[in-house]
């Protein structure tokens, strides 16, 4: 298998009216062919930074990219037709035409012949889910179709590479399951296929990808499957608590590097999760929230899931997550 | 040797004929997108036909029945202007918004092929527009056509709309980089043009009442040289001998500002890549 992007120290600076902001840091990634490859992380963490220099949108200031073995500061030619993006955040194409219009358009970007273009087209309309609304205008189609339609103009040139910056962002979660499902068939449809991923979800990432980089501040703080990524908290046990905390006292769990997903400003309970060595700690946790005027509702032990990893390497916080524990 | 210069012009022609295709479907998407809403062709028409008939009422009333002919020539090609000015220099802006920018960046197909179907798609839709305006103001006011040389008018209109939208695709990429103080500057300027460039009454030549130098500067207005030819052309019944100069001006002006937009056009995708950012100034 060879490789299908790779990056070497590389690094992006952006420099805006004296402020500087180092958006990626050092990051040396392999990423072979035939997978879905997953980039984890927060918000602001570098993902999209990384994937518009992958698909020759942005230059590196330091370090070196390839795709394909292509430096994409010098070889952005050689990189174009190989590669695709699809980018949730996005919505292109043109509301006054149909979806087979749109689909076409993309299509002739790429120069395909008549023929191509029309049998690739009917096939994606019909691999996509796109059937019944191939003859609507695109301004009248819902989120869920725009970003089926989206994933189809992203497959129109059979891209080696396909790049996905958060796919499933602001889908319910309905259609988001139909898009990993989309994207996973469409991995194993030719061994040649690599998709580079980009997610906050971290479920979305371990159900989907091969191979993981969770990035925070724009450095790569680990690689590897999602299964050797789970066996860092091995062995280790997570307390789930519900507390209560006076207000603005939320730095008492940065401290902690908890993580939580629910908290009731109403009422000032958290619910959060915090991995530990070993069941003693907790007394320790208990100990440094009640000596801060918080007071500690509940205490349950568990089982660390791939989320408590994610936490782990990207410290605490709230986290987002589709999949409730 | 023969073998690599065969290869190398039968890739050549694949690249040309690809870019065609983009350049065609770019139209294509313009084109189409105007007749799903055919009544806008209706409504866009109604401001500047009645300045037409304002303006044309005005000249009839004070005795000048060609200068009425002017204004609604005059009419019509202000459709094209508001559509350079209006549509073609903002159209960026939108496709950024949309993330179809992005998209076009990475498309192994040239930049120029989209800027060019743009401006094809432009021409056509607002044709349509033009056409509608002038027949309407030349039916209603009996404005007096006299065509001696169909040929004169046919490179006359075309080298006005090269030149045009010429201008229009330049200012597609500088109104990226200058973001918000092109469109004010837009907003500003757009009113002096109509009246310069000689869309109510002619600045150039023996009718204007502007001195030398201000007829220099806006003959740079490609609109001005392409009225004035249409006018000569299409009421006055001129022939090629006669609109030399405005074949020579609009042909130079076109074979300036293509390349110069293409050149920006590069420069526009350079700075984003570089920079991170398609605008040069912070708003
Ligand atoms: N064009 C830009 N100009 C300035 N700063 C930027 C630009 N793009 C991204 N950044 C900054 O770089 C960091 C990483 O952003 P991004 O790659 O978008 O993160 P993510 O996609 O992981 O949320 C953020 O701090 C963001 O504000
Ligand atoms: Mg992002």
């Amino acid at each position: 298998m060879g490789l299908a992007a790779e990056t070497v120290n590389l690094g992006r600076v952006f420099r805006n009216r004296g402020s500087v902001v180092q958006a990626l840091e050092n990051v040396n990634l392999r990423i072979e062919t035939g997978q879905i490859y997953g980039l984890l992380g927060p918000n602001g963490a570098g993902k999209t930074t990384l994937v518009k220099i992958l698909t020759t949108l942005l230059l590196p200031t330091t370090g070196e990219a390839y795709v394909y073995g292509y430096n994409v500061a010098k070889e952005a030619s050689k990189i174009r037709p190989l590669i695709n993006l699809v980018s949730g955040a996005d919505t292109p194409g043109y509301g006054l035409i149909t979806v087979r219009e749109n689909l076409w358009f993309y299509s002739m970007l790429y120069g395909l012949d008549k023929e191509t273009a029309r049998e690739r087209i009917n096939r994606l309309i019909e691999e996509v889910g796109l059937k019944d609304v191939e003859n609507e205008l695109l301004r009248n189609l819902s989120t869920g179709y725009r970003q089926r339609m989206n994933l189809a103009r992203g497959l129109v040139n059979e891209p080696s590479v396909l790049f996905l910056d958060e796919p499933t962002i602001g889908l319910d979660a309905v259609s988001a399951r139909k898009i990993r499902k989309l994207i996973k068939d469409w991995v194993k449809g030719d061994s040649g296929r690599t998709v580079i991923l980009t997610s906050h979800y971290m479920a979305e990432v371990e159900e989907m990808c091969a191979r993981v980089a969770v990035l925070n501040k724009g450095r790569v703080v680990a690689e590897g499957t999602p299964a050797e990524l789970r066996s860092l908290v091995a062995g280790k046990t997570v307390a789930v608590m519900e507390v209560w905390l006076p207000t603005d006292a939320d730095r008492v769990l940065d401290m902690l590097e908890a993580a939580y997903k629910t908290h009731d400003p109403a009422t000032n309970i958290y619910r959060i999760r915090v991995v530990v060595n070993n069941w003693d700690e907790t007394a320790n946790i208990v100990e440094h929230i009640t000596s801060r005027g918080g007071k500690v509702l509940s205490l349950v032990k568990a089982m660390p899931s791939f989320e408590d990893v994610y936490v782990k390497l990207v410290g605490g916080g709230e986290v987002v997550s589709e999949f409730e524990a | 040797m023969f073998t690599s210069n065969w290869w190398e012009a039968v890739k050549l022609f694949q690249n040309l004929r690809h870019n065609l295709k983009a350049v065609y479907a770019r139209t294509y998407v313009r084109v189409r997108s105007q007749f799903r809403e055919p009544e806008w062709v209706l409504t866009e028409s109604v401001i500047p036909l009645l300045i037409v008939f304002a303006a044309a009422t005005l000249y009839r009333v004070s005795g000048s029945e060609q200068l009425a002919g002017f204004a609604v020539l005059g009419g019509a090609m202000m459709a094209f202007w508001d559509n350079v000015l209006w549509l073609m220099a903002s159209q960026f802006y939108w496709e950024k918004e949309s993330g179809n920018l992005d998209l076009y960046i990475i498309a192994p197909v040239s930049k120029m092929s989209i800027l060019l179907g743009m401006s094809l798609g432009s021409i056509i839709n607002t044709s349509i527009r033009a056409l509608l305006i002038f027949l309407l103001a030349a039916f209603v006011l009996r404005v007096p056509v006299n065509i001696a040389d169909p040929l004169a008018v046919f490179l006359v209109f075309t080298l006005t709309l090269t030149a045009l939208y010429g201008l229009g695709m330049l200012m597609s990429s500088l109104y990226m980089l200058y973001g918000r103080g092109a469109y004010q500057l837009n907003d500003i300027l757009s009113e002096p043009i109509y009246l310069l460039s000689g869309l109510y009454f002619p600045t150039i030549g023996r009718y204007s009442p502007f001195p030398a130098i201000v007829q220099f500067l806006v003959s740079l207005i490609p609109l001005t040289f392409g009225i004035d030819g249409l006018r000569r052309t299409i009421i006055l019944g001129q022939g090629v001998e006669q609109i030399m100069l405005h074949i020579y001006v609009l042909l130079a002006l076109t074979v300036a500002l293509i390349p110069l937009a293409w050149r920006v056009l590069i420069f526009m995708e350079n700075l984003g890549r570089r920079e991170g950012r398609l605008s040069l100034r912070w708003m």
